[in-house]
């Protein structure tokens, strides 16, 4: 055999043993297998409810891209340590991605400096937070978003002078900011705004003794005991407006109860958050998502364009 | 063209000269069996992606078809439902005193995971009956609703419109359902007057949800539009809105008014598209296959037929290296003998296997072989015999000046009156000439030969005035062997004109027969001038040519080259000389008795 011949057949040799590594195993070409990614959502809350919408989306996304996807509330008190110690020990466990809305953005951001977290990534929800660790942050324009509920409330309640703001304790660190833009915008409409942070909501009983006829619920929970005691105690000229969307507030938008909110498709939200950390865990890079605010009246909540928000498909 | 093409051919016959015929043989076996192995092999690439097509298209028409069958069916049923509410319930009903709740309840029953509710309404949009019992939310004004609005004006025809929310009815709990409204305008006897009506279905979109679940396949892409193409249900709509996957809904758009399946090419991709339209509502159930062959599987597929290609190719490689070596050797051996008969081995034994013409072939040029051997044999023996017969004339010729020379020296010998040596050398003369023609025999007995050289001598010691003395002895009994005539007299010729010419009485030539073993050994010595060891070769190869004119004109190669050829290689001439100090030329003959060579060598 010529030594010609002899390097044709240890060519083909080698041709046929790569060829059958190609075709036959999966060293080098590898079917891409459905791996279950666990995430951990930790939320600023102790109350699911709140995620409500957020859940949905979440839940679809989870379905839709394979993960195993679970929302922890805090237990009883809303406080930016006990958030940490539920980060701290979801980093320690099984979560291969964190997605946290933080109570407090300076505290947690504290906290990120001082925990190594695994070095386990963080997805933040409704704020920028700056860190290293932070690979994604979705959040809203709160300043815009207040200005346009301050500027719904402006043009539906005309002729009034006076504002009953209120926030639950636990929430008012997370919608100060909100409160600002939404107070100045409402002022610069003439109208004056009375603030109350409420512990309890015994705080809240006598609420329609009040000489004001425009309440506004700076969060979900307040904004839901509003209506139910408006239900309760009928007046034709009180008008409630609220700030963001769970089942309750939107079935109160149906009877009419609650006049209009402002939010962010929050069913969005959730499944960006998802596929976003999904992303992540398959390698791709990922960037802030700035996501739109709304501002919807009750009597234009069936229509396209808010339907999809008020009433998800799934 | 032609140029070029004959410019090719030249160059392709040029490289054919240096290869091997062998090797010409495999690798035009090995072009052929790539070439076939290539196109087998395309050909069936062709087919499996052909097949691929198939298999996809058969799997996208079936997918469509598990969703459109059951969601046309099931249409057909409602339609039945609503053609049976409506003439067998409504017609024969009078409002307000008769209800046909019971039968609108019975029909929800009766398909639970279809209808979500059924409402009948009078020309202004009042509510008549509605099942399950539901109040009417205040919100909305029916008579502004697109599907009542529709029933009206197109008061002919069953219509079926986009999902929406159910919201027509208060419901007590926050939860609320996704409905596809189906309404149709009816006659209605109220208090005794037929007034129009509308009679809304609400079906669950739920039921749109079950059915399609089951058709989703991962590499088909379901979905259903409406006659507007805008997406009554897709799984992935919403990831679709939130830019999270593509909207393949848009490849079904190049051709929206066509039926059953078909390519779409889009941003250079190609999709196989079916669609099915639904009878009685306008919409489409449209499946799109998405590229199978891009996929890791297919990918691997292709390698795997690519590899057993490989396979295919290598053992059709070997075979044709076992084949060009099993068809080439017997030509390669015969192409080997052929060239040691060129160099001149007639006795190579030609044994050749291989096929019928081969062996032919072989045959054939071993019976040249034997043909030319003999030939040459012929030749030889014919130049030998050719040779000998110059040799023997050039031997039996005296030189004239050698002659002229003696005769002169006796005629001068007479004219002094020296008679008794002009006896001598006329008797020697006599005797030397006798010896010569030897009655034309070349083989003589060995004192005989000695005889002649003693005459020799004898007349050239008078020719050279006594410069040299010469003696002979030969050892008893040897005389009588055999020799070829005239061997030692040229030897002695060259010893005198070489060695005693410049000599002055002091030169001496002594000749010594010997036997040694089966030889005899014919020494002729000198004392003359001697030779170097080149000038020795020179003159064993016969390199330096003699001069004739004063001697006999027999050379030392001459003596060499006849007694070689009579009695073999081994036996010739054999030359000792030392500058100043002299020659010994000795000749080797075999001992054979002239009586038992005299006749048979003749």
């Amino acid at each position: 055999m010529k030594k010609i011949e002899k390097y044709i057949f240890i060519g083909c040799g080698v041709m046929i043993v790569i060829l059958w590594i190609l075709s036959s195993t999966d060293l080098i070409l590898k079917e891409k297998k459905t791996e279950v990614h666990r995430i951990a959502v930790i939320a600023d809350d102790s109350e699911e409810a709140d995620w409500e919408y957020f859940l949905k989306g979440m839940e679809y996304a989870a379905d839709q891209y394979h993960a195993e996807v679970r929302l922890l509330t805090m237990y009883d008190e809303v406080s930016q340590q006990k958030q940490n110690e539920i980060i701290e020990k979801e980093a320690l466990g099984d979560a291969q991605i964190l997605i946290v809305s933080p109570v407090n953005v300076e505290e947690f951001q504290q906290f990120l400096v001082e925990n190594s977290l695994k070095e386990k990534s963080v997805i933040t929800l409704n704020a920028e937070v700056q860190s290293d660790k932070i690979v994604s942050c979705i959040y809203a324009d709160e300043t815009e978003w207040a200005r346009q509920l301050g500027d719904m409330i402006a043009e539906k309640a005309e002729g009034e002078k006076k504002a009953w703001i209120g926030v639950r304790e636990e929430k008012w660190s997370g919608t100060q900011q909100f409160y600002d833009s939404l107070k100045e915008t409402l002022e610069m409409h003439g109208i004056e705004t009375v603030l109350q942070i409420w512990h309890d909501e015994r705080e809240l009983q006598e609420i329609f003794k009040r000489e004001e006829n425009l309440f506004v619920g700076l969060d979900k929970r307040t904004t839901e005991l509003l209506a139910e005691k408006a239900e309760n105690k009928k007046k034709e000229n009180r008008k409630i407006f609220g700030n963001g969307i769970n089942s309750s507030i939107v079935h109160s938008m149906e009877n009419g109860i609650i006049e209009g909110i402002a939010t962010i498709n929050e069913m969005d939200m959730g499944c960006l958050a998802v596929a976003n950390a999904v992303k992540l865990l398959e390698g791709n890079k990922i960037t802030n998502l700035l996501i739109d605010q709304k501002t919807i009246l009750s009597e234009e909540m069936y229509s396209k364009r808010y339907e999809q928000i008020l009433f998800p498909v799934f | 063209m032609g140029k070029e093409i004959r410019k090719i051919e030249k160059r392709l016959r040029d490289l054919l000269k240096n290869w091997s015929f062998r090797y010409v043989l495999w690798l035009s076996f090995s072009l052929i069996s790539i070439i076939v192995t290539v196109a087998i092999g395309m050909f069936m690439n062709f087919q499996y992606s052909k097949r691929l097509d198939d298999l996809m298209e058969e799997q996208l028409a079936s997918s469509v078809s598990q969703a459109s069958v059951p969601l046309y069916s099931h249409i057909r049923s409602m339609l039945k439902a609503s053609d049976a509410l409506y003439y067998n319930v409504i017609r024969s009903a009078h409002f307000p005193e008769d209800s046909v709740y019971n039968e609108f309840k019975l029909v929800c029953e009766i398909n639970p995971e279809t209808i979500e509710s059924i409402a009948l309404f009078d020309d202004k949009g009042n509510l008549l009956e509605a099942s399950p019992p539901s109040i009417l939310n205040e919100r909305i004004d029916i008579q502004k609703e697109e599907w009542f609005q529709t029933a009206i004006q197109e008061n002919e025809n069953v219509h079926f419109f986009d999902p929406k929310v159910q919201n027509l009815y208060v419901v007590s709990d926050n939860s609320y359902n996704w409905v596809i409204p189906m309404s149709r305008a009816v006659q209605i006897d109220y208090n005794g007057e037929t007034i129009q009506g509308v009679l809304l279905i609400n079906l669950r979109y739920s039921w749109i949800e079950n059915i399609f679940d089951t058709a989703d396949l991962s590499n088909i892409k379901i979905a259903m539009l409406n006659e507007a193409g805008e997406t009554i249900y897709d799984p992935r709509q919403y990831l679709v809105s939130l830019g999270l996957e593509k909207d393949y809904t848009e490849i079904f758009q190049e051709q929206p008014n066509r039926d059953g399946s078909f390519t779409v090419k889009m941003d250079g991709e190609k999709y196989l598209v079916s669609s099915q339209t639904i009878g009685y509502t306008g919409w489409k159930v449209i499946g799109i296959g998405l590229d199978q062959e891009g996929t890791v599987s297919s990918l691997k597929g292709r390698l795997f037929i690519i590899m057993l290609f490989f396979i295919l190719m290598t053992i059709l490689l070997i075979l044709n290296v076992y084949i060009s070596n099993k068809i080439c050797r017997p030509i390669q051996e015969l192409a080997v003998h052929v060239h040691e008969i060129e160099e001149g081995n007639l006795d190579e034994t030609i044994n050749v296997s291989g096929s019928r013409e081969i062996c032919q072939l072989g045959s054939a040029i071993s019976q040249m072989k034997y043909v030319i051997k003999n030939l040459m044999k012929d030749i030889v023996i014919e130049y030998e015999q050719k040779r000998k017969t110059e040799l023997d004339a050039l031997q039996s010729q005296i030189n004239p000046h050698f002659l002229y020379n003696t005769l002169d020296i006796i005629v001068w010998m007479i004219e002094n009156e020296q008679q008794e040596e002009a006896v001598k050398v006329v008797t020697a003369l006599g005797r030397l000439f006798r010896i010569s023609l030897s009655k034309g025999k070349r083989i003589i007995p060995l004192k005989n030969e000695i005889e002649h050289v003693t005459n020799y001598l004898m007349i050239q010691q008078v020719r050279f005035e006594n410069k040299f003395s010469y003696s002979v002895t030969m050892e008893e009994g040897i005389g009588e062997n055999a020799t070829l005539k005239l061997i030692v007299q040229p030897i002695v010729e060259n010893a005198i004109y070489h060695g005693m010419e410049y000599m002055y009485g002091d030169g001496e030539i002594a000749i010594n027969v010997t036997k040694q073993g089966e030889d005899i050994l014919i020494a002729v010595k000198d004392n003359g001038p001697g030779m170097t060891q080149e000038m020795v070769q020179a003159l064993v190869e016969g390199k330096v040519v003699e001069s004739t004119k004063r001697g006999s004109g027999i050379g030392v190669r001459n003596v060499q080259e006849r007694i070689q050829m009579q009695f073999g290689r081994k036996y010739g001439l054999f030359i000792e000389s030392e500058l100043d100090e002299g020659t010994t030329v000795t000749i080797k003959i075999p001992a054979i008795p002239y009586e038992s060579w005299e006749g048979s060598l003749e």
